[in-house]
């Protein structure tokens, strides 16, 4: 008999949305989780780390042919769940109801898309208006938002984050003393830590995205260095071949959103790292064209401007 | 889709976060090469620089071959191209070679005689195959390609005449070549058979910039796309499902030409649907088909529940309809890049003008907010409602309007009690109005969502016209409705105007509070008023929803909305959240009136409301009969919020909040939320706490003390001590920062009663570096100072500039605290005739101004004791009461200041003070600083005795006596009619007062508030005395000219010196 959440884990990966008050006791659930997990997660290996979703919901099913099922495979979701595609609250209820019901299997961490602001933006907020007819469930999911860890730790040697490093921040224990129940800050570490991105430079470097910064070959090493890291796996760019390793493979980003906003033609990675933590990139193509996967945004049926 | 994503920039609408979906400047984007310049990719400059001299023949007809797979240009290697003429078979034939490997061909087919191929920035040839694949030849010389495209060229004029001359009967092969389509200038008649020609034909021509042009104008003049239509007609009568695919997929090519007089042309009435259906045939899910028509036809409707006039302006409200379900809808699946730009542009470029038009049109405004309210009310024009009365007069006979009727009723328009009360306002009333008004709220909140799409400044200029126009009051009276929707909508609409104009809602609730008091005032008098559609302020519906409401959305909306509209801006505040409290944390952004007035009216007429549920409802901790509370998950989500609420208003809005909280006790109860059981409440209560530790605020602290709020924070702590979450981290976070900031009362009120629990906390897993060095501190912080004197010469001989550099940003913090402690003086009780004591904090910004001041009191003063920045802001005695036990090693002698210490800095302000005869001239001790504690560490760790103990007795001034105060020098600064009405407003304020100090039990007040109003008078230069009631008044005058004065200071502070004291305490 499977349970209430099963039945919904099943509809949602038929990319059918569930209804408001699931998504609301979903939510409630989802947060007393978030709630006993610390701003940088420990995870142990085998662990398969995946980049930038953002809404494309086929492509995630994509995503879990070739990394494997949950919860057969332990997955680290590095952010960035929504906007921008089609399926922003079906990808985002579909991982989290897979963290209510395997915690221990799956872990989020926040990605700058994660955020009040943004998702007014680029189109989270908006979708949920068109498929629940009002922002209640925009709502309920922010408030999760709020409560996702920072970043994890794969045996304490992997640091996964979903931007990159902050000038404030030199170790990552001092990630632990941010207060990172609130919105993404405009700046400091927490903003940092989700909007910086690694450049060829020396040092730091302003970012064009006008939050976070860009850090150089010299900070990444000396970071991993300092915490005894080997490895900072990160997303929140698009890298055409899937993945990326900058400075000596001492960081990698993994992209994980194939021919992102359905027009850039690139292909997607996850990288799964084995119990000796092992690197392996597995490159996927985006999801084929199917009757399902005709994306769709419904203008409100009454419009008056 | 002969072109795949040819440019690699974004959608540049009104994008305004730089996350770029374009990959970084050093990513490989191959899909670009075929259409940019290839051969500044940096492999390509590699490739062909290795290449050695004697190659140089062959390089000329070098080149990079790219196939089209899918919508993505795929390298297939760098080739020597050739066109070559292979005899036996009579055919020319385009080869390439691998540049490698000569043997490995990469690409051999034969010349087409049709015009398939194209060249492009002269380095570049297309075409297609017959079987549909599209090639790229990027050559890296413009000669290379000029040579291969000759010879195709010269191939085809050859295969051209030969097939004139053995051409076959027309009417044998439906089929028509895309060359004679070209050739003849014209695209043919549409048939069934050759749709799909044409549409090669298209796909041909689109190729060249010029040649598309001059299709798209021939396509518009000739109406070839009616002509479609009748084919399309005709196949779906016959449901010819190969000609209906033929169609789909040729009018896509047709609108993916990406021509916007094009889409004008499709988005016309005579079109649209026709084009629409023939969409519905997609030959990629030949099994489905759409139902566009069906959604367009049956289901979409525009509705226009208030007209807008201009038809030039309805006809882009349907234009933008069509354009959106195009590109999100129709072409969502096969968009490229350039034709969303293009779409997208259209779109916006249409919003704009809808946008502007709408806050232009002035009629439609008054029409859509004159469902809501009396436009008398809500003069838009900046009329006041002083005209009003006459019409009144003049309407009074005739109307016949009732108020009664319950439909369309704003809340809390009470069923009219009074005869006296009537509306004037021909607000409809019936059905059809609230259906009206209902369907109104939709509008908005679509013109909102039109605004969220435009660009900034357009955006800010929508809403804050909306908002002056009085749209709240829409938002108000849907706010007030049952239906869900509704009320959900409006709340949208509400933080959408909030998000970008809280300074117009908040002059909005002003003004309503304004109306609601003359209207008061006019009853009270007895006289005839005309009733608003209202009667409480938008504010207090807000709050009044919030604290009854079960739904958690709308609980989260309206919190949401609270928040933002009782926002004060803080100049850093992200900065401070992890560096604890600094000058900017009290800093006002912008000392508003309105904001000032709003806020005393939120704090005069709502926030009781607000958070009544928690003071209700919420035993104090003692009163907590088992551990933890059992609370409704609705309960539990509404003390969420209303704690995180607690903690912004706690943060920001400084005495009036701080007041709230001593006054209302609410601290007590949130400590009960501490030990329930749903852990993200606990946390809200938490950083409740947590914010009140940072304000380092001598009452708040003191109270907390009182009631034992750390008890529960110990517990919690505890509680959560194995695990590393969020609430661990927090309480973990909550004690470094009391160790970081040595504060050392709060220290040892802990240590004192609940020491075993700290020490266990030191020994946990998580954590336990924090708790160590908590209780070494309090072990230091007692440490016995062996001798008093001699160490205090020591300090001056050796520390006492260092020290008295580090100081000065401290004392600085401590002056801003002092600025919004202004509450000290509401709290304590009043003696008649004794003077406010609210100035204090004008002269503590004596002492810190202008370092000269400050470095010649430092080497002239006693040696620095090692204060708590928190004991250091006590302003006078009331250490008495505090529950600290006696044994602390600390005199509370030390923690007096009198007010007379100010008078040796009154100099530097001399334009704006009286030179005041100095009183007791006892010199201050400076503040405390980290750095010197860190030195204090370092001491007792070496062996020595403290240098310099927190335990200095100062000897205790003789009280500063009311004799001492140039009490005759007061003078108030003309009271404004503004702050006189506040005055009078807040009477209920001084019994708030009483009893909140009847509750402190501070008597020892009296006198030293007397000397410290006396110090804040001299420093004003008051001249004259005052009434007790003035003095009253004065703490609530001067604290915005404080403000102001504070910001001053904290601008001329250097900037890095909290980093300096930072640095130290870390370092």
């Amino acid at each position: 008999m499977p349970s209430d959440l099963d039945l919904q884990i099943e509809q949602l990966i038929r990319c059918e949305p569930i209804s408001e008050e699931q998504v609301k006791r979903l939510c409630l659930k989802a947060r007393e989780i978030l709630i006993e997990e610390g701003n940088v997660q420990v995870v142990d290996s085998p662990v398969t780390i995946c980049g930038d979703i953002h809404g494309q919901f086929w492509d995630l099913m994509e995503l879990f042919k070739v990394g494997g099922p949950c919860p057969s495979t332990s997955y680290l979701f590095m952010g960035d769940f929504v906007d921008r595609g089609f399926y922003s609250v079906e990808t985002f209820l579909l991982l989290l109801a897979y963290k209510v019901r395997y915690p221990e299997r799956i872990t989020l961490i926040r990605g700058n898309h994660e955020s009040r602001q943004i998702t007014q933006v680029y189109g989270f907020y908006d979708e949920c208006q068109r498929k629940y007819g009002s922002a209640n469930v925009w709502r309920y999911c922010c408030e999760v938002f709020d409560y996702l860890a920072l970043g994890a730790i794969v045996d304490g040697t992997v640091f996964c984050v979903h931007g990159g490093l902050s000038p404030n921040l030199t170790g990552i224990d001092q990630i632990r003393a941010i207060d990172r129940k609130q919105e993404v800050p405009h700046d400091g570490p927490m903003c940092d830590l989700l909007w910086s991105d690694p450049d060829d430079i020396q040092g730091w470097g302003l970012s064009p995205r006008g939050a976070g910064f860009l850090f150089g070959g010299d900070i990444t090493k000396a970071f991993v260095h300092n915490n005894a890291l080997s490895l900072i796996a990160r997303a929140h760019q698009l890298a055409m071949e899937g993945y990326k390793l900058m400075f000596e493979r001492t960081i990698v980003t993994v992209w994980s959103a194939p021919n992102y906003c359905y027009r850039c033609g690139n292909v997607a990675s996850i990288l799964e790292l084995d119990e000796n933590l092992a690197q392996e990139y597995k490159v996927f193509q985006h999801a084929p064209a199917d009757v399902r996967s005709i994306p769709a945004k419904r203008p409100p049926a009454e419009y008056f401007l | 889709m002969s072109e795949a994503s040819s440019s690699s920039s974004l959608p540049t609408n009104n994008i305004t976060e730089h996350d770029q979906i374009t990959p970084q400047p050093d990513a490989e984007q191959p899909n670009d090469a075929p259409v940019g310049d290839t051969h500044s990719s940096s492999d390509g400059d590699q490739d062909w620089s290795s290449d050695g001299p004697e190659v140089d023949m062959r390089r000329v007809k070098a080149c990079k071959v790219y196939e089209l797979i899918g919508s993505r240009w795929t390298d297939r290697g760098t080739a020597f191209c050739i066109g070559d003429f292979d005899e036996p078979n009579q055919e020319a034939k385009l080869i390439a070679r691998s540049e490698s490997n000569h043997n490995d061909v990469l690409l051999c087919c034969a010349i087409r005689p049709n015009d398939v191929y194209q060249r492009q920035q002269e380095t570049l040839i297309v075409w297609t195959e017959p079987d549909g694949t599209d090639y790229a030849l990027s050559f890296q010389d413009i000669e290379g390609c000029s040579e291969v495209w000759d010879f195709i060229v010269e191939v085809q004029r050859h295969l051209n005449t030969e097939e004139a001359l053995s051409s076959s009967p027309v009417g044998a092969r439906p089929s028509i070549t895309t060359q004679q389509i070209i050739h003849s200038g014209r695209l043919p008649e549409p048939q069934m058979g050759i749709i799909g020609d044409i549409e090669r034909a298209i796909r041909a021509l689109a190729r060249t910039a010029q040649s598309k042009e001059r299709l798209c104008e021939y396509i518009q003049q000739e109406e070839y796309i009616k002509a479609l239509l009748d084919v399309f007609h005709a196949a779906e009568e016959v449901e010819n499902l190969d000609a209906l695919h033929a169609l789909c997929s040729c009018m896509q090519t047709i609108l993916l030409l990406n021509d916007h007089a094009m889409y004008e042309h499709i988005l016309s009435d005579e079109l649209w649907v026709g084009v629409v259906g023939m969409m519905e045939y997609d030959p990629d899910f030949p099994a489905y088909k759409a139902n566009y028509r069906e959604f367009l036809i049956h289901s979409s409707r525009f509705l226009q529940p208030v007209t807008i006039q201009d038809p030039l302006i309805q006809r882009k409200i349907h234009q933008t309809y069509r354009l959106q379900y195009l590109k999100d809808v129709i072409l969502a699946r096969a968009l490229d890049d350039s034709t969303f730009n293009v779409l997208n542009s259209c779109i916006i470029f249409n919003q704009i003008d809808i946008i502007n038009h709408v806050q232009n049109d002035d009629r439609f405004l008054k029409d859509v907010v004159g469902l809501f309210v009396d436009p008398d009310v809500h003069p838009s024009n900046g009329n006041t409602r002083k005209g009003k009365e006459k019409e009144i007069q003049a309407n009074k006979g005739s109307d016949s309007m009732d108020v009664d009727k319950p439909d369309g009723k704003v809340n809390g328009v009470q069923p009219g009690p009074s005869t006296a009360t009537k509306s004037i306002h021909a607000l409809p009333t019936d059905d059809e109005g609230t259906a009206r008004r209902k369907a109104v709220i939709f509008l908005i909140q679509q013109l909102c969502v039109m605004g969220k799409n435009v660009q900034l400044p357009a955006r800010i200029a929508l809403f804050r016209s909306l908002v002056e126009r009085g749209i709240l009051y829409a938002v108000q009276w849907a706010l007030c409705r049952k239906e869900r929707n509704l009320v959900s909508t409006a709340g949208e609409i509400l933080a959408v105007m909030l998000d970008h104009d809280t300074s117009g809602a908040r002059q909005h609730v002003l003004k309503q509070d304004m109306v609601l008091k003359t209207e008061e005032a006019s009853l009270a008098a007895g006289k005839e008023v005309l009733k608003a559609s209202f009667d409480e302020t938008l504010v207090q519906v807000l709050c009044k929803m919030l604290s009854s409401s079960h739904d958690l959305a709308l609980q989260n909306q309206l919190a949401d909305a609270l928040r933002t509209l009782l926002d004060v801006p803080q100049l850093d505040l992200g900065a401070d959240q992890h560096h604890g409290p600094g000058p900017k944390l009290m800093a006002r952004a912008k000392d508003d009136p309105n904001t000032e007035r709003f806020l005393d009216i939120f704090y005069k007429n709502s926030v009781d409301t607000l958070f009544k549920p928690i003071v209700n409802d919420v035993p104090e901790r003692k009163d907590l009969a088992e551990l933890t509370l059992n609370l409704s998950r609705e309960k539990a989500n509404l003390y969420l919020y209303l704690c995180d609420l607690l903690c912004s208003f706690t943060l920001q809005h400084s005495f009036r909040s701080h007041f709230y909280v001593l006054s209302s006790n609410i601290a007590a109860r949130v400590a009960s939320l501490l030990s329930v059981r749903d852990k993200h409440l606990c946390l809200a209560a938490l950083r409740f706490f947590r914010i009140c530790l940072r304000l380092n605020n001598r009452n708040i602290s003191n109270h907390l003390m009182k009631y034992d709020i750390f008890s529960p924070v110990l517990d919690l702590a505890m509680r959560e001590s194995r695990r590393d979450n969020l609430l661990s981290s927090t309480c973990q976070e909550y004690f470094e920062h009391m160790r970081k900031e040595n504060m050392k009362e709060i220290i040892h009120h802990i240590m004192t009663k609940r020491e075993s629990t700290v020490r266990q906390l030191a020994q946990s897993r998580l954590g336990s570096q924090t708790y160590q060095g908590l209780i070494l501190r309090w072990e230091i912080n007692n440490e016995p100072l062996p001798n008093e004197e001699e160490t205090s010469q020591t300090n001056a001989k050796t520390g006492t500039r260092r020290w008295g550099d580090l100081r000065l940003p401290e004392a600085e913090e401590e002056d801003y605290f002092n600025t919004d402690d202004d509450d000290e003086e509401l709290i304590g009780p009043l003696p008649a005739g004794v003077p406010a004591t609210a100035t204090l904090a004008k002269r503590r910004r004596l002492r810190i101004t202008p370092r000269p001041g400050v470095s010649v009191r430092l080497t002239n003063g006693p040696p620095p004791r090692s204060v708590s920045p928190l004991s250091s802001l006590l302003d006078y005695d009331e250490d008495d009461d505090t529950p600290i036990p006696v044994g602390t090693a600390r005199s509370p002698g030390g923690f007096l200041r009198d007010d007379g210490e100010a008078s040796p800095f009154s100099p530097v302000f001399a334009p704006r003070t009286i030179q005041i005869p100095p009183s007791t001239q006892e010199p201050e001790p400076p503040e405390p600083s980290d750095p010197e504690d860190d030195l204090l560490e370092a001491l007792v760790t070496n062996g020595k005795p403290g240098a310099s103990s927190p335990t200095t007795p100062i000897p205790r001034p003789a009280t500063p006596g009311p004799s001492s105060k140039p009490t005759p020098t007061l003078s108030m600064p003309p009271m404004r009619t503004r702050e006189k009405r506040r005055r009078q407003e807040e009477e209920e304020d001084d019994e708030l007062l009483e009893r909140l100090a009847s509750k402190s039990k501070r008597p020892s007040l009296g006198s030293p508030s007397k000397g410290l109003g006396a110090g804040a008078q001299q420093t004003e230069g008051l001249g004259k005395a005052e009434s007790a009631k003035n003095s009253d008044e004065g703490p609530k005058k001067l604290k915005l000219k404080l403000a102001v004065t504070s910001r001053v200071v904290s601008s001329s502070s250097p900037a890095n010196s909290r980093n300096n004291t930072k640095d130290g305490d870390e370092g």
